[in-house]
């Protein structure tokens, strides 16, 4: 009975970051076939990739992508494995890797370009950048960025200042400890689930799969909140205004829930004497 | 003894499948006597044993309570041979968790090989354990605890990331109280969040690089005695057969095991001096995987409806239980760097194993603290609130205060099977009740549990609403 012990399980360890980078000349968000592939909701998980040309000879930045790469991987496989617990069954969530695709900046995701990959199912994009200052041969100011385009609030609020949808989050952190440099890197970065759950509750409300939604919103919302601060690079102002957000989604999808005459499920019980919001 | 043998021949028609030939019948032969020799070594004792097996035949002891299986660590970069420390500290975890989990008793404790394409995937492992025709199967009701990770290399340090999973053959991790009542008895049910974990990444320096590899040619030896000088053969670990070995003591670190492949008794270099290198300090997860062999050992060791046995031994474990998720919460505080985001899952795990077992214990007030700690850490889990309403019962039957909580934890999951079926449990219990009494609302009630129902017939029926593409 329960989707859990029926549960399609996202392909854990089935998808990561490759060893090798996009080098800058050629990046771009080339098509990907796999993203149509499966039925399922997907997580993008696209190429890292060095900003400028000169910066792929960098030993140190070649070291942050290592470190990138594997925490990246890492936290995906554990994504994976809380979802095995966590997915309703008829909502698989697999990870698409895309070799070679990678983009530029949030502009990549016009509205055209986020309504094809929402209606893909794909619910968040990952992609990591490389980046430093080039003087005279030798590289300083060396940065990692991770990008995630939660694909179904880029879509749905295109053109939102403060929803841009499309975060990136720079290391070495601001907040961070002070000799600590890239080790904000090795650490979890606790923005891609809280990031993969609102995709999911956002694509799943849309899709009037309610409970899934509610379920995932809510998820999102803790996750969120749980992001410690000086944790996320993450500006406090889109913080505040997507933890706000995902309130409204939550009521709004109970709302939506009550009122769809098809909906028989567990929130009907809940909200029998209760009010959503 | 005759399901060994038969699986033996399952596992043996796979082998040949696989590789065809006189060196397939070789394989078979050696996985027959292998399964054979399994399942003499640990009933005869009740205690533990340990075994090398490849990863593509994964090999477990049946008639074990509890099987720890380590997989090799895989090296995350190409183009250094990491694989190699990922495979040495593989075994000697796998060392590590004969000599200090075998305090549970009835343990087979597992080393994984790669397969020729370097590759050891924990999935496939599992389903292979789980439902394959291999010639070791978990058996029903038995349990599984799999460890596993990656290994990554930076100017010399390196960095692991282990991930933990449990099971029990057929049967989910779950948890019933029982309410008896008029029209009962009642039954509530709860489960763990989780049951895989995932534990922060952890750095070792270059020095523990080197301490792997001494370790691991220590451990790697066979002894005539337990003293350091006394080795006279390796432990034949990259066979492609399953080698296993029974023990039958444990003294000062050392095991002395036997088994059809060691040529007689020999001892092993089990357990790791501390002052050598401080082993459970840099990987704290082995507390937490010794938390969750004990959890599993004490859930193996119930009866027939789950409940746990008081048979002498359940007090130690779960004092054992406790201390090894202090440690855990101890040495993972330490571990992390001061700056580093939390990492609440595993220890919201190990107060969920530990509130588990004192609920089947009969201490409900322990186990709801234990609850509502793991609630404060993942605020989200409709799985953890409903154990807590579980440890409340039946103090919490009066009024409406228990239909109040599960409707708080649907709330989180509209969804959770669990919490629809206590709350059908709820008002059956109160339907009851009212019948018996002829006060209150019967027809309210009656509507109610017409409700519940229809959510969780619903369900079963598959996906609510209209699931489409938009």
């Amino acid at each position: 009975l329960s989707g859990r012990e029926r549960g399609v399980r996202l392909a854990a360890g089935a998808c990561c970051w490759l060893a090798m980078a996009t080098p800058a000349a050629r990046a771009q968000l080339v098509d990907c076939a796999a993203i149509r592939y499966a039925s399922s909701y997907k997580i993008v998980i696209d190429d890292l990739f060095f900003a400028k040309p000169a910066l792929d000879a960098d030993a140190d930045l070649k070291l942050v992508m290592d470190r990138l790469r594997f925490t990246v991987n890492n936290q995906l496989t554990a994504l994976a494995l809380q979802m095995r617990d966590a997915t309703h069954q008829s909502t698989p969530l697999s990870l698409v890797s895309c070799p070679g695709r990678h983009p530029l900046d949030a502009s990549e995701f016009d509205r055209d370009r986020a309504q094809d990959l929402t209606d893909s199912k794909v619910v968040l994009e990952v992609w990591g950048t490389l980046d430093g200052s080039v003087r005279d041969g030798k590289v300083d100011a060396r940065e990692a960025r991770v990008g995630y385009a939660v694909m179904p609030l880029r879509f749905y609020e295109f053109g939102a200042v403060d929803l841009p949808g499309v975060y990136v989050l720079r290391y070495p952190r601001s907040g961070g400890a002070p000799a600590g440099g890239f080790t904000g890197l090795l650490e979890q970065l606790p923005e891609l689930d809280a990031y993969a759950a609102l995709g999911v509750g956002l694509k799943a409300a849309k899709a009037k799969d309610f409970d899934l939604a509610v379920q995932f919103l809510k998820r999102a919302e803790a996750l969120l909140g749980s992001v410690p601060k000086g944790a996320s690079a993450l500006d406090a102002a889109l913080q505040q205004a997507l933890a706000k957000y995902v309130q409204k989604k939550t009521c709004e999808t109970i709302e939506a829930a009550l009122a769809y005459p098809a909906y028989q499920g567990g929130l009907r019980l809940v909200y029998a004497t209760r009010k959503p919001c | 003894m005759a399901a060994s043998s038969a699986s033996g021949a399952g596992g043996a028609r796979g082998a040949r499948g696989a590789r065809g030939g006189a060196a397939g019948r070789r394989v078979a032969a050696a996985w027959t006597a292998a399964a054979l020799a399994a399942g003499l070594l640990l009933p005869a004792r009740g205690a533990e044993a340990g075994a090398a097996s490849p990863c593509a035949q994964p090999f477990v002891f049946s008639g074990a309570a509890v099987n720890v299986v380590v997989l090799p660590y895989a090296e995350d970069k190409v183009a250094l041979d990491l694989g190699k420390a990922g495979r040495q500290l593989a075994l000697l975890l796998q060392l590590d968790s004969l000599f200090v989990l075998g305090k549970y008793g009835s343990l087979g404790a597992v080393y994984l090989t790669t397969d020729p394409f370097g590759k050891c995937e924990e999935e496939r492992v599992e389903a292979q354990l789980l439902t394959g025709e291999g010639g070791s199967r978990i058996a029903p009701g038995k349990a599984l605890v799999i460890l596993w990770g990656r290994i990554y290399e930076e100017r010399g340090d390196v960095y692991l990331q282990s991930y933990l999973r449990f099971l029990r053959r057929d049967r989910p991790d779950r948890v019933e109280v029982a309410v008896a009542r008029a029209g009962g008895p009642f039954v509530f049910s709860g489960r763990s969040p989780v049951q895989q974990v995932a534990f922060p990444p952890r750095r070792l320096g270059r020095d523990d690089l080197a301490a792997i590899e001494a370790q691991f040619k220590k451990a790697s030896l066979l002894y005539r005695e337990p003293r350091a000088g006394d080795a006279d053969g390796q432990l034949p670990i990259e066979a492609n057969a399953p080698m296993p070995y029974g023990v039958e003591q444990v003294r000062d670190g050392w095991l002395q095991v036997a088994g059809p492949t060691l040529g007689g008794s020999r001892w092993l270099k089990a357990s790791i001096d501390p002052r050598e290198w401080a082993l459970h300090q840099k990987l704290p997860e082995l507390e937490f995987l010794d938390a969750v062999t004990g959890y599993m050992r004490a859930r193996v060791a119930g009866n027939a409806d789950d409940r746990l046995v008081d048979h002498g031994g359940l007090g130690s474990w779960m004092r054992w239980i406790d201390e090894a998720l202090a440690r855990y919460d101890l040495a993972a505080a330490g571990a992390a760097a001061a700056d580093a985001p939390a990492t609440p899952c595993p220890a919201a795990l190990g107060k969920v194993l530990a509130g588990n077992l004192r609920l089947l214990a009969g201490q409900p007030e322990a186990a709801g603290a234990l609850y509502r700690e793991a609630a404060r850490l993942i605020p989200y889990s409709a799985d953890v609130r409903n154990l807590d309403i579980l440890s409340q019962l039946p103090r919490v039957l009066e009024g409406r205060a228990l239909e109040e909580q599960l409707l708080d934890a649907l709330a989180l999951e509209p969804s959770n099977v669990d919490v629809l079926k206590n709350l059908e449990a709820d008002y059956r219990l109160k339907a009851a009740a009212v019948s018996a009494s002829g006060t209150g609302d019967a027809a309210d009630l009656e509507r109610q549990l017409a409700a519940v129902r229809k959510v969780l017939a619903g369900l079963e029926a598959g996906p609510t609403g209209a699931a489409g593409h938009q």
